[in-house]
């Protein structure tokens, strides 16, 4: 009897293949895979609930008309996160031409769909180490961060919250390792200025 | 290594992407350094903090969303809607560009070319009218239509001159075509002597400039044809059509004039050589023919007499067309040129203008 592999033992690049081969239905795999990161990352940019849905569908939206173009020289979700990260950039510029502040106030709630407050710290399953992290702490980070200027956001959210590596953050926003390198300790120094700031 | 070069490497540390080697230097500082070890932990902490920031959830309709807006038409932004599909709009844009540019050179070209060719504002025919503006084009029509008018008068008068041999005063003249000239009241232009030779003030008239034969700029002329015993007065009226030759040397341009007189059947009356200056006689209707021989013996190269004749029948249009267009209204319009009654011949005066440059 024919063993029917879970749809999470699937890897990414077969979904894609399917998908080419014109399934749909492996196209709304990716997006079930995909759409937590895609949106956090998303958010993490933009700083808005709305903008960050628009930004998040938007592109998987672009995955699914450019899917031909991605040549599979890197993983998918590196080029998923270079799609977000284009298309966050130009939301961000956007806003930014027309006078609205490029981040919201982390002092207030954060706005989500439902109108509830839906702030969640990492995975309670977190080392105790990381669990120890003071709440207050974070709060305080999240009001830097929104302070930050855009590119030492992009770098900071890469990874800390995404965890990539240097080299395929360099993938990601179309630089070298050494930029790389270089702007997340400026990152994490104007981080440490606007929690001295904060405080 | 020292405090500096361990916080320059304490990020790529914490994130795991320090080499095995510099990861034990840095490592073995840490171990003797507490100021490094508290940035590193404060780093650390840092690091924590921001990976600990809330995760955000997509809506839960996030998929059929998708789903939606694949839906919709592509929003095209302005590059694709510019430039896509490639193949077929980048042609097409590359043909439109290079259309509007000719049209826009041809546009931007046209006038100044016209103004090129036709006669400056101060060198307009010597018409009393000198003042009115009219285009460029029309005067250099009305050239043209003078010159194949000097052309009938010449034929003319050697017609006239071989069946009857009558006092060419008497010929009637052909009524001119529409010349460039803006008809004005007589008087303007010049006024009769007790002869009744019209003197012509020596207003603007056609210049035209040749490489190697220049048109001098001929006054303005009276407007009948003159009877020899009127040569004085016509000369010192200004009547003698004049011409330039360029030369490299006085004894050159000499000859080329002799030669082209010779060959038009034509004489030289007075050659002086201390003020370079020849007076030749030929036939009336011989002028252009003259002129376009001096072009064309030119000396300077090939490329240039080529140029040079260009220039040199250009400039043949012009001057004579004028004169001839003042005789052909004689009576009527206040011009003309001298022509020996008895010989149908013109007298010119031809200056050798050293130059070692064409």
């Amino acid at each position: 009897m024919e063993r029917v592999t879970p749809v999470e033992e699937v890897s990414d690049q077969e979904w894609i293949a399917r998908f080419r081969n014109g399934d749909e239905t492996a196209f709304n795999q990716l997006v079930l895979r995909h759409q937590q990161r895609a949106f956090n990352l998303a958010y993490q940019v933009v700083r808005n609930h709305e903008d960050a849905v628009e930004v998040a569908q938007d592109a998987f939206v672009s995955v699914y008309r450019h899917i031909d173009q991605f040549r599979g020289d890197c993983a998918f979700t590196t080029w998923l996160h270079q799609i977000v990260m284009n298309l966050a950039r130009n939301k961000h510029r956007w806003w930014k031409r027309r006078g609205r502040p490029s981040s919201i106030s982390l002092d207030a709630p954060l706005a989500t769909a439902d109108g509830t407050l839906d702030r969640q710290l990492a995975a309670p399953d977190d080392p105790p180490d990381q669990t120890a992290v003071n709440v207050e702490f974070v709060d305080q980070i999240a009001r830097a961060m929104a302070g930050l200027p855009l590119k030492f956001r992009e770098v900071l959210v890469l990874r800390n919250i995404e965890e990539l590596s240097y080299e395929e953050i360099a993938t990601v926003l179309r630089c070298s390792v050494g930029t790389v390198k270089s702007r997340i300790a400026r990152a994490r120094e104007a981080l440490r200025a606007q929690l001295k700031g904060t405080e | 290594m020292d405090c500096r070069e361990t916080r320059l490497q304490l990020n790529a540390l914490l994130d795991g992407e320090l080499s095995a080697a510099h990861t034990g230097e840095v490592q073995a500082h840490l171990a003797e350094c507490a100021a490094c070890r508290a940035e590193c932990a404060a780093l650390r902490e840092l690091g924590r903090g921001i990976a600990a920031l809330p995760r955000q959830q997509p809506p839960p309709q996030f998929l059929p969303e998708v789903r939606a807006r694949l839906e919709r038409p592509e929003r095209l932004n302005w590059s694709d809607r510019l430039f896509r599909p490639f193949w077929l709009k980048l042609p097409l844009e590359a043909l439109a560009v290079v259309v509007v540019g000719m049209v826009v050179l041809t546009l931007y070209w046209s006038p100044r070319r016209e103004a090129r060719m036709a006669p400056e504002p101060s060198a307009a025919p010597a018409t009393p009218a000198d003042d009115l503006d009219l285009p460029h084009a029309e005067a250099k029509r009305g050239a043209l239509k003078a010159q194949i008018a000097m052309e009938e008068v010449a034929d003319k008068l050697e017609e006239n001159r071989q069946r009857t041999g009558k006092d060419a005063e008497s010929l009637a003249l052909p009524a001119a075509p529409a010349a460039p000239s803006r008809t004005s009241p007589a008087g303007a232009a010049g006024r009769k002597d007790d002869n009744g030779v019209i003197t012509a003030p020596r207003t603007n008239v056609l210049r035209r400039e040749a490489v190697s034969v220049s048109a001098v700029p001929s006054p303005a002329v009276s407007g009948r044809v003159i009877a020899g015993d009127e040569r004085a007065t016509a000369e010192t009226a200004g009547l003698v059509p004049q011409l330039q030759v360029h030369a490299t040397e006085f004894r050159r341009g000499d000859q080329r004039v002799q030669t082209a007189v010779t060959q038009v059947g034509g004489r030289v009356l007075e050659r002086e050589e201390a003020t370079r200056r020849l007076r030749v006689e030929v036939p009336a209707a011989q002028l252009p023919a003259l002129r376009a021989l001096l072009a064309s013996s030119a000396e300077f190269g090939q490329d240039r007499d080529q140029e040079k004749s260009k220039l040199a029948a250009r400039a043949t249009e012009a001057p004579l067309g004028v004169m001839l267009d003042r005789a052909a209204g004689a009576g009527e319009r206040e011009g003309g040129v001298f022509v020996d009654a008895a010989t149908s011949n013109v007298v010119v005066d031809v200056q050798i203008v050293v130059t070692t440059e064409p």
